[in-house]
C-alpha cells in the first residue's frame, strides 16, 4: 500500500504543487478579503477545495489511460483502492490544516486563530471533506473523469428536481424536507447535547467513509480496464 | 556464421553483464575451450531444422572433427546462438541421444558419446568411398582410364606415406 | 465441431517436456482453459493453451482476432464470463500480488504517464518489483538510446515500446507477456529484440508470451504457438509438430481432391489451381503423388489459410 501512495506522489508531484499554490493564493485573498466568508463558510470552502485534489489524482490517471498501469503491477485492485483512500484521506486532511494556518496567519487576515481552530469550524472542515471524498471517490474510481461529470451533473438535476418540487408543491415539500431536517437536528442536538452531537456527527462520516471504500473496493475490482 | 556469433556475443555482453542470471562469461569459457562445432542453418532447405542440426553434428563426429567426451553446446545455448526456437534443438540433441552420439550428463552437460569402433570405421569407409566415387566419375568424364587411375592412386599412396 | 482446437498430441512433444533432464516437473508459466468472454461486438470463446516453463509461445492473429482481450484478461485487467487462468500453477486472481511480481508486460498502448519525464516513470514503477535491477534498466536505456528525461508523450511509437520493454526486463521476471510488441519498430531493432528475448531463454524459467500479426518475427524462435481467429483458438501447437505434420498442398482441384477430408484445414481457389492447408502433409503427399506441390505450412499459411471452427464442422 505504501508503495502505491509512493507512486501516486511521485507520479502527481507536479499536479500536487500547482494545485497547492493556486489553492493557497485563492484563500489568502478569501482569508484578506473582510466581505468574504464566516470562519465557518471558510473551513467548508477550503475543505471542498481541497478534496478535490485527491479526487483529481484519480481522474488524471483516467485521462492518460495509465489505469493499466497500476492495475498490471503486483498490487491487488483493494489494495489500491485502499491507498488511494488514505492518500485521499491524508492530502485532504494536509490541505484543510494548510487552509487553517493560511488563514489564521497570513498578513492582515480577518481570522483571529481562535476564529477557526473552534470546533464549529473544524467540524465542519472535516465534515465537507468526508463528504466530497465519500461520495466522489467511487463515481471516480469507477468511471473516471466521466464519474466526475455524472456525479456534478447529478447533483444540479437532484437540485433543481428539489427546487422545481418545491416550487410546484409549494411549502409542503418545504416544510416537510427542510424544517423535518432542521428539526431533526436540533432535537438531536438537544437530546445527545454539544459534546454527544459531535461525536454522533464523527462516528457518522466515520461510517460514511467506510461504506464509501466498500462500494469503491468492489466496484473497483470489477472495473474493466 | 563467425559473424552471427559475434553479434549474439557483442548483444548478450551488452544486454546481460549486469543481470547474474545470465552469465556471459560461461559463453565465453566454453566457446575458447569447448568443442568446435559448426552448423549451418537453412531456412530454404527441404530439411526440417532439426534435420539439418542432426545431419551436422553426425556428420563432424563421423568425420573426427568431434571426438570422444568433446561438450556439445546447451540446448538453450545453441538455440539462442542459431536464433532459433528451444523445441528445435531439445528435439535435434533428442534424435542424437536416441542414436547413441551424445550423452547428456545430468546437470554436467551434453557430450559426444563414445563411439563403437566398428560404427565409426564403417561409417569412414562410406565416407572414403563416395568421395572416391565422385573423383572416378570426374576421371570418366574427363575419358582418364582404369590403368591411369589406379597409377595416379598408386603414387599418391606412396607421396603420403 | 470435431475439436479444430488441436491439442498437443505428437509423442515428440511428451518427450521434449521432460526430455533430457531439463525442468520437467514445473507447471506451465500459463494454463488457459476454456475461457470465455463477450463484448457487445465480438465474444472470445473457449480459449484455452498451455505454455510450459522455459519456452516461448507466439499469440499469432490478425487484428481483432482477440489477442489484446486474452492477454488483459491474464493480466486481469478485465474478468473473464467463465474458464480459469493459471500462471506458475497459481490462480491468477487469488493470487494475484504473487504471480505478477513475476511477469513483465509491454501492452499494445502503453499505460503510461504521458506528462511525466521516463526517469519519473520508472522511478514509481521499480517501487514495486524486489528484484528491481536498476544498473540493468540503465544499460537497457542506453542500448535503447532512451531519453530519460524527457516526457514520455514527446518519444515516438516506436520508443515508448522501448521504454516499456526496458521496465518489463528490469525486475528478472519470469514470464513475458508481451502484446504487439514489435509493431512500430524498425527491423533492426525487431532482429535485436529477438535476439534479445531468446537469450533470457538461456534460463529455462523464464518464458514469454508474445502476440502480433506479424508472423515472421516468430516464426524462427517460437516453441509454440496458438493461432486465435474471431476470438477462437483455430489451433495451439509445438512448432515441431507443425513443421513435421502440417503442409501446404498446391495443385489442381482433382489432385488436391485426394486429401483425407479430415485433414483438410483450409481452402483457398485461384485462377491457377487449389491451396490446401493439411494437418497430414504426409498422407497427403503419399495421396495426391507428383500431381501437386508440397511445402511445409508457415506461420501465415496457418493465419491465412486456417478456418475458423464453425466453417469446418
Amino acid at each position: 500500500m505504501r508503495r502505491v501512495i509512493q507512486k501516486d506522489l511521485i507520479l502527481n508531484r507536479n499536479v500536487i504543487l500547482i494545485n497547492m499554490s493556486v489553492f493557497a493564493a485563492c484563500l489568502a485573498f478569501f482569508a484578506v478579503w473582510p466581505e468574504a466568508f464566516s470562519p465557518r463558510a471558510y473551513a467548508g470552502f477550503s475543505s471542498l477545495m481541497v478534496s478535490f485534489l485527491p479526487v483529481s489524482i484519480v481522474t488524471r490517471e483516467d485521462k492518460v489511460r495509465a489505469m493499466a498501469l497500476g492495475c498490471s503491477l503486483p498490487v491487488s485492485r483493494r489494495t489500491i483502492v485502499k491507498a488511494r483512500f488514505l492518500l485521499a484521506l491524508i492530502l485532504a486532511f494536509l490541505g484543510v490544516l494548510g487552509a487553517f494556518l493560511l488563514g489564521a496567519f497570513v498578513p492582515f487576515s480577518k481570522f483571529e486563530v481562535g476564529d477557526l481552530f473552534a470546533p464549529g469550524p473544524v467540524l465542519m472542515a472535516l465534515a465537507g471533506m468526508t463528504l466530497i471524498l465519500s461520495l466522489l471517490l467511487p463515481f471516480t474510481l469507477r468511471f473516471g473523469v466521466q464519474g466526475v461529470m455524472i456525479f456534478l451533473i447529478a447533483t444540479q438535476v437532484l437540485g433543481v428536481v428539489l427546487f422545481t418540487t418545491v416550487k410546484v408543491t409549494g411549502s409542503v415539500v418545504d416544510v416537510w424536507l427542510v424544517d423535518g431536517i432542521r428539526g431533526g437536528i436540533a432535537r438531536l442536538h438537544e437530546a445527545a447535547g454539544p459534546v454527544g452531537f459531535n461525536f454522533l456527527l464523527a462516528a457518522a462520516l466515520v461510517a460514511l467513509l467506510w461504506v464509501s471504500y466498500l462500494v469503491s473496493a468492489r466496484i473497483f475490482e470489477r472495473r474493466e480496464l | 556464421m563467425t559473424h552471427r556469433r559475434k553479434y549474439v556475443l557483442v548483444y548478450l555482453s551488452h544486454i546481460y553483464t549486469h543481470n547474474v542470471t545470465y552469465d556471459t562469461n560461461t559463453l565465453f569459457k566454453r566457446r575458447q575451450s569447448g568443442s568446435d562445432m559448426r552448423i549451418l542453418i537453412s531456412n530454404s532447405s527441404p530439411d526440417p531444422i532439426y534435420q539439418q542440426i542432426v545431419r551436422q553434428i553426425k556428420g563432424q563426429i563421423i568425420s573426427g572433427e568431434l571426438t570422444e567426451g568433446a561438450p556439445l553446446p546447451s540446448i538453450r545455448k545453441l538455440a539462442h546462438e542459431l536464433q532459433i526456437s528451444v523445441i528445435t534443438t531439445k528435439r535435434a540433441y533428442e534424435e542424437l541421444d536416441r542414436e547413441g552420439l551424445i550423452d547428456t550428463v545430468g546437470g554436467k552437460g551434453t557430450f559426444v558419446a563414445s563411439q563403437n569402433q566398428d560404427f565409426l570405421r564403417e561409417k569412414r569407409m562410406t565416407l572414403i568411398e563416395g568421395k572416391l566415387a565422385e573423383a572416378l566419375r570426374e576421371a570418366r568424364m574427363l575419358g582418364v582410364g582404369h590403368e591411369e587411375i589406379m597409377e595416379m592412386v598408386r603414387l599418391l599412396w606412396e607421396e603420403e606415406g | 465441431m470435431n475439436g479444430a482446437n488441436a491439442q498437443i498430441k505428437d509423442p515428440i512433444t511428451g518427450g521434449i517436456a521432460q526430455g533430457l533432464g531439463d525442468g520437467g516437473a514445473l507447471p506451465p508459466a500459463i494454463d488457459v482453459s476454456a475461457l470465455r468472454k463477450s463484448y457487445k461486438d465480438f465474444q472470445l470463446d473457449d480459449v484455452s493453451f498451455t505454455l510450459p516453463q522455459g519456452f516461448v509461445m507466439g499469440l499469432v492473429g490478425p487484428n481483432g482476432a482477440g489477442k489484446t482481450t486474452i492477454i488483459k484478461l491474464i493480466m486481469n485487467l478485465i474478468r473473464p464470463e467463465g474458464g480459469r487462468i493459471d500462471l506458475f500453477g497459481l490462480d491468477h486472481r487469488d493470487h494475484e500480488e504473487e504471480v505478477k511480481a513475476r511477469i513483465g508486460f509491454v501492452y499494445d498502448v502503453p499505460p503510461l504517464y504521458d506528462d511525466v519525464s521516463l526517469n519519473t516513470t520508472k522511478r514509481a514503477v521499480s517501487l514495486f518489483y524486489e528484484k528491481w535491477n536498476e544498473s540493468l534498466f540503465n544499460e537497457l536505456a542506453q542500448q535503447f538510446q532512451l531519453p530519460l528525461k524527457k516526457k514520455l508523450k514527446t518519444l515516438s511509437n516506436g520508443m515508448q515500446t522501448k521504454f516499456a520493454l526496458a521496465l518489463a526486463l528490469s525486475h528478472d521476471a519470469d514470464l513475458l507477456i508481451l502484446d504487439e510488441p514489435t509493431t512500430g519498430l524498425d527491423p533492426v531493432f525487431r532482429r535485436e529484440l529477438l535476439h534479445g528475448l531468446s537469450g533470457l531463454l538461456q534460463d529455462e524459467k523464464k518464458s514469454i508470451l508474445f502476440s502480433t500479426h506479424i508472423t515472421t518475427d516468430l516464426e524462427r524462435i517460437a516453441d509454440y504457438v496458438t493461432f486465435v481467429r474471431d476470438g477462437r483458438v483455430t489451433l495451439t501447437t509445438n512448432r515441431e509438430e507443425l513443421m513435421e505434420n502440417w503442409g501446404v498442398v498446391r495443385g489442381d482441384e482433382t489432385a488436391v481432391a485426394r486429401i483425407d477430408p479430415e485433414t483438410r484445414r483450409g481452402v483457398r481457389r485461384h485462377a491457377h489451381g487449389v491451396e490446401v492447408l493439411t494437418s497430414d502433409v504426409n498422407a497427403a503427399r503419399i495421396a495426391c503423388g507428383g500431381d501437386v506441390v508440397v511445402d511445409p505450412a508457415s506461420f501465415e499459411d496457418v493465419v491465412v489459410l486456417m478456418e475458423g471452427r464453425d466453417a469446418h464442422a
